[in-house]
């Protein structure tokens, strides 16, 4: 995939709009994770598509701003996305949950000016997660839960542990990429049985 | 909050990030989640495509007026320049001719106005300020 910021004719918009469009929905399906299914906050009533092409748009308007160096051009609209949203989310008055990353941030401070945009992620992501659960705990379910699954174990163990990207997982404990993918859609599911069991909003704990 | 709680946090939000990832992580593994979630992927590309289109439309068709706008601020900027520059007691204009390498523009320069040589050096001073890095941006 062509991530030229001066070329915008190379771009395969087809890839951006299927893979922006899959991960912006799976990482909007942990929206209700610890908010409850009610939460108003986050997407504002609009759809997931309306800001997948508003983070395209965005692009459009100012290619300029996109630094290959830092990260595909996927990854740049990635880290747009989960901005506006984590930025959404403050904004509602009735939020009182998600940190305020954006304190003391103008567009881009100097910190994540030198970070790829992959890696920018990670911090506005964790923003939406509450502080007052029990994290420990939630990795000891989902190491229960695993046992006895040694593709889905080593996954876990590669990402959580060791923090590990895909392509790390693979080599490491040499599975393929259909065995990592199997393994992975069911600790998935492990996740998001380990999401509604310490959910403090259906009061499971 | 702990450094534990903040690591063991980060560790599982780094999980939950590795999920969104690894549904997106190709065009099918992409298409594959879409189509678990119900969604109509020829229709979303192609309803996306079109977007995009119009998009890139609106955002050239911005680029354009916004560099028409500088353009015409950069001519007001050359005009002035050119008129205090002939309003000055030390004006030579062969020197100047000299000094930016105009010989080919002045080459009949007895033929020439006051108001064509006015002229010419406004679109001389304009294309210089505007090649000038400061102006890139306007």
């Amino acid at each position: 995939m062509s991530t030229d910021t001066g070329n915008q004719a190379n771009i395969d918009w087809e890839e951006i709009i299927v893979r922006l469009t899959a991960f912006t929905r799976s990482w909007t399906r942990g929206k209700p994770w610890f908010r409850g299914e009610k939460t108003t906050t986050f997407l504002m009533g609009k759809e997931v598509e309306d800001y997948v092409f508003a983070a395209i748009g965005k692009y459009l308007e100012e290619p300029e701003k996109f630094d290959p160096d830092k990260g595909e051009l996927l990854e740049y609209l990635k880290y747009n996305l989960v901005r506006s949203f984590v930025a959404n989310d403050l904004r509602k008055k009735e939020n009182n949950q998600t940190d305020d990353i954006f304190a003391g941030d103008n567009e881009e401070d100097e910190d994540e000016g030198s970070s790829s945009y992959s890696e920018r992620v990670l911090p506005y992501t964790a923003a939406l997660f509450p502080d007052d659960i029990d994290y420990s705990a939630i990795k000891k379910y989902i190491e229960k839960e695993v046992q006895g699954d040694a593709d889905a174990e080593n996954i876990f163990l590669g990402i959580y542990t060791y923090g590990m990207k895909r392509r790390d997982v693979i080599e490491e404990f040499t599975m393929t990429a259909v065995v990592f993918d199997n393994g992975m859609r069911r600790l998935t599911t492990v996740i998001n049985r380990a999401a509604a069991h310490f959910n403090k909003n259906t009061q499971t704990v | 909050m702990s450094k534990k709680t903040n690591q063991s946090k980060s560790d599982f939000v780094n999980l939950f990030l590795s999920t969104a990832e690894n549904d997106s992580n190709s065009k099918e593994a992409a298409k594959a989640f879409l189509a678990s979630e119900g969604i109509n992927t020829e229709k979303l590309v192609s309803e996306g495509l079109k977007r995009i289109k119009k998009m890139q439309m609106l955002a050239d068709a911005s680029r354009t007026e916004n560099e028409m706008q500088a353009a015409e601020s950069v001519k007001g900027e050359a005009t002035a320049w050119v008129d205090n520059l002939l309003a000055s007691i030390n004006f030579s204009l062969p020197e100047l001719v000299q000094r930016e390498e105009l010989s080919m523009s002045f080459r009949n320069v007895e033929n020439l106005s006051k108001d064509d040589i006015r002229n010419i050096l406004i679109r001389h001073f304009t294309l210089k300020f505007m090649n000038k890095p400061d102006n890139n941006e306007k």
